[in-house]
């Protein structure tokens, strides 16, 4: 039996000793580990609202990486951005889908990631209560709760959105619920608001706007898909084909003549059909489907990064122009000829070109 | 402009143009043949207005009564469908309950003969098939506060236990039976702080393995010192648990509470049963937490103290109570780390506790010592919350394996002997352990283990040895 004690010991000490061999070995690695924060209704593995929907609905990754072996693994996070962020810390995805808060909390608490290419901006916001509130305006909801999903980019637009109103997080009561639990309290009149959309709910009469902005471009910030500094270090062309599929489906979605088809693809999210159709109405594709670096993301990260110090959701400071590596964007703008297909906007939100 | 609107249109413009155009024929007069050609044209633009409208109709998006009808049937049916299952196959409460349960089936195996657990008439054994444990309880809530979460919330669990008469039978034990409530919000997410009163039967507030029920444990067997200082036996009283200044990272939806503490009575005398003197026994816990990031390297390293206080009969040579109001008090002291895959646990405890001396007359103290320290690594993803939860349309859970390594001491009685116990350590036991648990599904691990018992003196009935432990175990 004492044989076997020890045994078991070495068998534990080799085992631990080639597990820390093999990885380091390979030349190509064996996964491409995909986060996502976020995911389709009910925790579906399915999401939608962007042309990363399509890349992983249509498995266009997959096929780029399937003669060389590489398995693409997806992680549709129904925790959003703080999942992102945990998956990361403990090195179990390479890239990663944020909104600007997790991504930016998740930098100022040592996370070592790169942002290679942004994938959606602009768009609309509603704040929405119960269809029997009285409340017209948000500041009516005063001492009242007000769901919010803390920690994701909801949590940063509903503070800029109170502040623009003259009010503050501390004149409510924000309670932490994800996205979903958000819309049920407002169907049992849980919660007094919240940012959601309101088209479903509003069709089924559990719910109305009392607010909509539909023009503002720094009410939503754009999001990002960043790759952790290893990873990028060690397969630098692996990142390049990966954002060579993304932008090629980014233009793709961006033509308006895709538009019903990938609203139509999108509600495979559990989403309905209507929901998008009205977020997207009066946009123009290529605007939104942006996935460029260009000065208006760099901007609105920086002021974000503000925000995150203003309304003390990071400790330690972000800077953001050692953050984005642009390289992989650009070469795969030259070789698919997009260089000039998407408008650039400045800082302050003027198209430029 | 919408078909259905267009179509609206046409028809008006279609009247309004043969309203305009009466005028007109009467001022003209029109012969027989002309009102003929009108009205055939009239026919004609009506004809294809009937198509239209029957097109329209047949590639409308909208429902039709058909539609709304075939609907409503369907929640008819589903309506009576869901009444029909109610009330012949779902089992129901007066309140919100889960049922729970926990299942240990375990083959051991050891180098030395051993009777232990039988009456005679036996003979010796070198491996046996066990059950451990088997508990089936009841869990959810009496009153919950939908606007503040104050919720007051319930468990009953009950567990079989072997009787050592010889039998074939067992008996059912109550576990837990008490009421929770919470006295400040639980709606506020993981920024607020935590307080809630415990009453009744229940695990005692002490260390970190005496604290974790059955199906959480993680090794097999259990540390000595908290098993044979009866840590792990429930007691009935009220107990406060709370925590205060939660340190939060929202990168990562992690809660660190800074501290969290514990307060309570009990009766001392264990679980199932009145107190047996007039002196209750005080429980208190206090642990602090690390304020870091979840990136930190240092994150979820908790330091905490315990404290037991009671009083208890000491026992006489004969069976008669010497003291009511002996000594039994318990000081415990942990470390708490895990940084998965890593992880570490360190715990050592002090009991004082009064005998009758050796002679029979008055009593002494034994004090007994133990340590117990335990190094897991982890292969996989089953600590990782992200990965845990992600969306999934199978019954996917991550797989993993937990290997860990475990010393376990225990000096029953590091002073002089008393009665029935031994001092200077004679009873000493180093355990050394080796070991790993598969989780192969969401609540089902099969466990597999080296124990080497080390003890410091061996008599004629008690050598050296070693043993090898297989577990399954699920919970539901």
């Amino acid at each position: 039996m004492k044989k076997l004690f020890y045994g078991l010991l070495g068998a534990l000490t080799l085992g631990l000793s080639l597990a820390g061999g093999v990885s380091s070995a390979a030349e190509n690695p064996k996964e491409l580990r995909i986060a996502i924060s976020s995911a389709g209704v009910g925790g579906k593995p399915k999401f939608g609202g962007s042309w990363v929907a399509n890349v992983h609905l249509k498995g266009l990754v997959e096929r780029e990486f399937e003669k060389d072996g590489i398995k693409v693994v997806w992680y549709l996070f129904p925790g959003a951005g703080p999942a992102t962020n945990e998956a990361f810390s403990n090195k179990k995805v390479d890239f990663g889908l944020h909104g600007d808060l997790p991504m930016i909390v998740g930098r100022a608490t040592g996370l070592k990631h790169k942002i290679i290419i942004a994938t959606g901006r602009f768009g609309p916001l509603y704040f929405v209560v119960p269809s029997g509130s009285t409340a017209k305006t948000i500041a009516d909801l005063k001492g009242q709760k007000i769901g919010s999903f803390k920690g994701t980019n909801q949590q940063l637009v509903l503070s800029r959105l109170l502040k623009r109103n003259g009010l503050a997080e501390k004149d409510f009561r924000v309670i932490n619920l994800d996205g979903y639990a958000s819309r049920t309290s407002l169907a049992t009149g849980d919660i007094g608001g919240t940012i959601t959309s309101p088209w479903s709910l509003e069709a089924r009469g559990v719910a109305k706007r009392i607010l909509e902005v539909r023009d503002d471009k720094f009410i939503n910030t754009p999001v990002t898909i960043w790759v952790g500094e290893e990873f990028e270090a060690k397969y630098p062309q692996i990142v390049q084909r990966f954002v060579n599929v993304l932008v090629k489906e980014a233009h793709w979605s961006s033509l308006e003549e895709n538009r019903e088809e990938q609203f139509r693809l999108w509600t495979q999210s559990g989403n309905q059909y209507a929901d998008y159709k009205n977020d997207w109405e009066g946009y123009a594709l290529k605007d939104r489907h942006s996935p460029l670096l260009d000065e208006y993301y760099i901007s609105t990260i920086k002021k974000s990064v503000e925000e995150c110090k203003e309304f003390k959701l990071i400790r330690k400071d972000v800077t953001v122009d050692d953050w984005i590596e642009p390289k992989y964007l650009n070469t795969a703008l030259k070789e698919l000829g997009l260089e000039n297909f998407w408008p650039r906007f400045d800082a302050q939100g003027k198209q430029i070109n | 402009m919408s078909k259905k609107t267009r179509l609206a249109t046409a028809i008006f413009a279609f009247s309004g143009a043969a309203v305009l155009s009466a005028p007109a024929a009467f001022a003209a007069e029109p012969g027989a043949e002309d009102l003929k050609r009108q009205i055939e044209t009239l026919q004609r633009t009506l004809g294809e207005l009937q198509k239209q409208v029957e097109t329209l109709q047949q590639n409308s998006n909208g429902a039709t009564q058909n539609d709304l009808d075939g609907i409503r049937s369907d929640f008819e049916n589903y309506k009576y469908d869901r009444e029909r299952e109610r009330e012949r196959e779902t089992a129901k409460t007066a309140r919100d309950t889960t049922l729970f349960g926990t299942v240990q089936v375990r083959y051991q195996a050891q180098d030395r003969g051993t009777r232990s657990g039988n009456p005679a008439p036996n003979g010796d054994r070198y491996n046996t098939f066990d059950i451990p444990t088997a508990l089936i309880g009841a869990r959810g809530n009496l009153f919950r506060d939908y606007v503040e979460g104050k919720n007051l919330e319930y468990q009953l669990s009950f567990s079989y236990n072997k009787r050592a008469d010889g039998s074939n039978n067992a008996n059912l034990n109550l576990l837990d039976a008490y009421v929770r409530y919470n006295f400040l919000p639980t709606v506020d997410g993981i920024e607020g702080d935590r307080l809630t009163l415990t009453v009744g039967q229940q695990l005692l507030p002490f260390g970190i393995e005496a604290q974790a029920a059955e199906d959480l444990r993680p090794t097999i067997t259990t540390a000595t010192a908290p098993a044979q200082l009866g840590l792990f036996n429930r007691q009935i009283g009220a107990v406060f648990r709370g925590d205060f200044k939660p340190y939060v990272d929202y990168a990562a939806n992690y809660r660190a509470p800074l501290f969290e503490y514990a307060l309570g009575v009990v009766n001392g005398s264990y679980s199932n049963k009145l107190d047996n003197n007039n002196g209750k026994a005080v429980v208190a816990r206090t642990a602090f937490t690390l304020p870091v990031d979840y990136a930190s390297w240092l994150r979820e390293l908790k330091f905490g103290l315990s404290l037991y206080k009671g009083s208890k009969n000491v026992a006489g040579a004969g069976g008669g109570n010497l003291d009511s109001h002996g000594r039994q008090d318990i000081y415990g002291f942990d470390i708490y780390y895990n940084h998965a895959p890593y992880g570490a646990t360190y715990e050592y405890w002090q009991g004082r506790a009064d005998f009758a001396n050796v002679n029979g007359v008055g009593t002494g103290e034994a004090r007994s010592v133990g340590h117990t320290l335990t190094l897991f690594y982890t292969f996989g993803d089953q600590f990782f919350n992200s990965i845990k939860s992600a969306a999934k349309f199978d019954d996917f859970w991550p797989q993993s394996i937990q290997s860990y390594y475990r010393f376990d001491y225990y000096n029953p009685n590091s002073k002089g002997d008393l009665l029935n116990t031994p001092g200077h350590g004679f009873d000493t036991v180093r355990i050394h352990t080796l070991g790993f648990n598969w989780f192969f599904a969401q609540t089902t691990k099969l466990q597999i283990g080296v124990n080497h018992y080390d003890y410091k003196h061996e008599t004629a009935s008690r050598k050296d040895y070693n043993e090898f432990l297989a577990q399954l175990q699920y919970t539901f």
